[in-house]
């Protein structure tokens, strides 16, 4: 999608609000939102797409206050990010069952889904399945910010200034998160066989 | 969904599937190299499957639908403009803007007063005929009219379009 069609389509809904120049909206960003979460979320797919539907209802509620100083997508992953934030929050207050089951009390760094989307057919899939598995058990080894600033430049291949717009921090401090982000995992990625 | 319990992790994955997803190349690579390859590697795209159409479903009317966001927004811009013309309005006060004008008020109010008091009526109607004598020629021309009409058009459409970009009237 250019970025003069998005223009139009941001301007269609602010102006008319036409769900369905919202739709070709949600259908180009969705997977960077999606994908954006389930990292965020350590690969629960189901939380993550929750969190995304969440993210879209509150981009379309907030759409006239977007004021093109960003780009729409990283305008999009800021509100990813806060709700992401909201939703830790209030599960670290209101521990789910199955938090309490597997004794994560909110206060250590997240664990990894015991359970991920596992497609029945195919080694492919499967395949698949473990390296998705490996790359979120690597990020889990990181602290929340510094996880974020490492999803947000490595996965989506945002620049510094807008991972700062989307993590709400100064520049300089994204720098040193993502710099001690990426010896941590690069030196964790050697522990476990990465590096030959 | 299906959801199934992972077979193996990470670290009790065997060798052979670590070797299909390692580069023996790698001994040498910098931290970002090594990080740019691990994520190629894992690069994942996420299907549709139906995911735009639950959002549309879920979309709530967008009557009143103003963000707590936006409507922070806006009251931080009255508050800022209530502020603004309090410090002008201050920086008058400080400054004596409004004794000075008491005062000229004052002396403008007594000026009248005393030449109401001498004031030739006489006068006052030999101008009023001359002055009507000359409309004519006071009057403005029609192009003259045209100008201060697209004058008065063009700042009245600026306002109103700036008004309503502040507030979202």
């Amino acid at each position: 999608m250019t970025r003069l069609t998005e223009i139009s389509l941001i301007a269609q809904v602010v102006a008319t609000g036409s769900e369905r120049a919202f739709g070709q909206l949600v259908q180009a960003h969705q997977e960077a939102v999606r994908r954006f979460l389930r990292r965020l979320t350590t690969g629960d797919a189901m939380r993550a797409d929750d969190l995304a539907q969440e993210t879209f209802i509150r981009a379309w509620q907030g759409l006239s206050s977007f004021r093109q100083l960003s780009g729409f997508e990283t305008w999009l992953l800021r509100i990813a990010y806060r709700v992401f934030l909201d939703d830790d929050r209030r599960e670290k207050a209101h521990p789910t069952y199955d938090a309490v089951a597997s004794g994560d009390n909110g206060e250590k760094g997240p664990t990894i889904n015991k359970f991920i989307d596992m497609p029945a057919e195919g080694m492919g899939e499967t395949d698949r399945g473990l390296l998705r598995h490996d790359l979120d058990q690597a990020l889990a080894t990181l602290g929340e910010t510094e996880r974020t600033c490492v999803i947000l430049q490595c996965v989506e291949g945002q620049s510094i200034k807008e991972i700062a717009t989307i993590v709400g921090m100064n520049e300089n401090t994204i720098k040193s998160h993502l710099l001690r982000g990426k010896k941590n995992l690069a030196s964790y990625l050697r522990n476990n066989g990465y590096n030959g | 969904v299906a959801r199934r319990t992972l077979p193996a992790t990470f670290e009790t994955m065997d060798t052979m599937d670590k070797n299909k997803i390692k580069n023996p190349d790698r001994a040498l690579l910098s931290d970002d190299e090594l990080l740019d390859a691990f994520f190629n590697e894992h690069k994942e795209t996420i299907a549709d499957n139906g995911f735009c159409e639950r959002v549309l479903q879920g979309l709530p009317e967008r009557e009143n639908v103003e963000s707590v966001e936006s409507q922070q927004l806006r009251r931080w811009r009255i508050g800022l403009n209530l502020f603004g013309v309090a410090a002008v309005v201050g920086l008058l006060v400080y400054f004596g803007f409004f004794s000075q004008l008491w005062d000229f008020q004052q002396g403008v109010a007594a000026h009248f007063i005393s030449q109401a008091m001498n004031f030739d009526f006489n006068s006052l109607l030999v101008k009023l005929m001359l002055m009507l004598h000359r409309l004519p020629e006071l009057l403005p021309s029609p192009t003259q009219i045209v100008t201060i009409a697209v004058a008065i058009l063009v700042l009245t459409t600026a306002t109103v379009k700036q008004l309503v970009d502040t507030y979202k009237l």
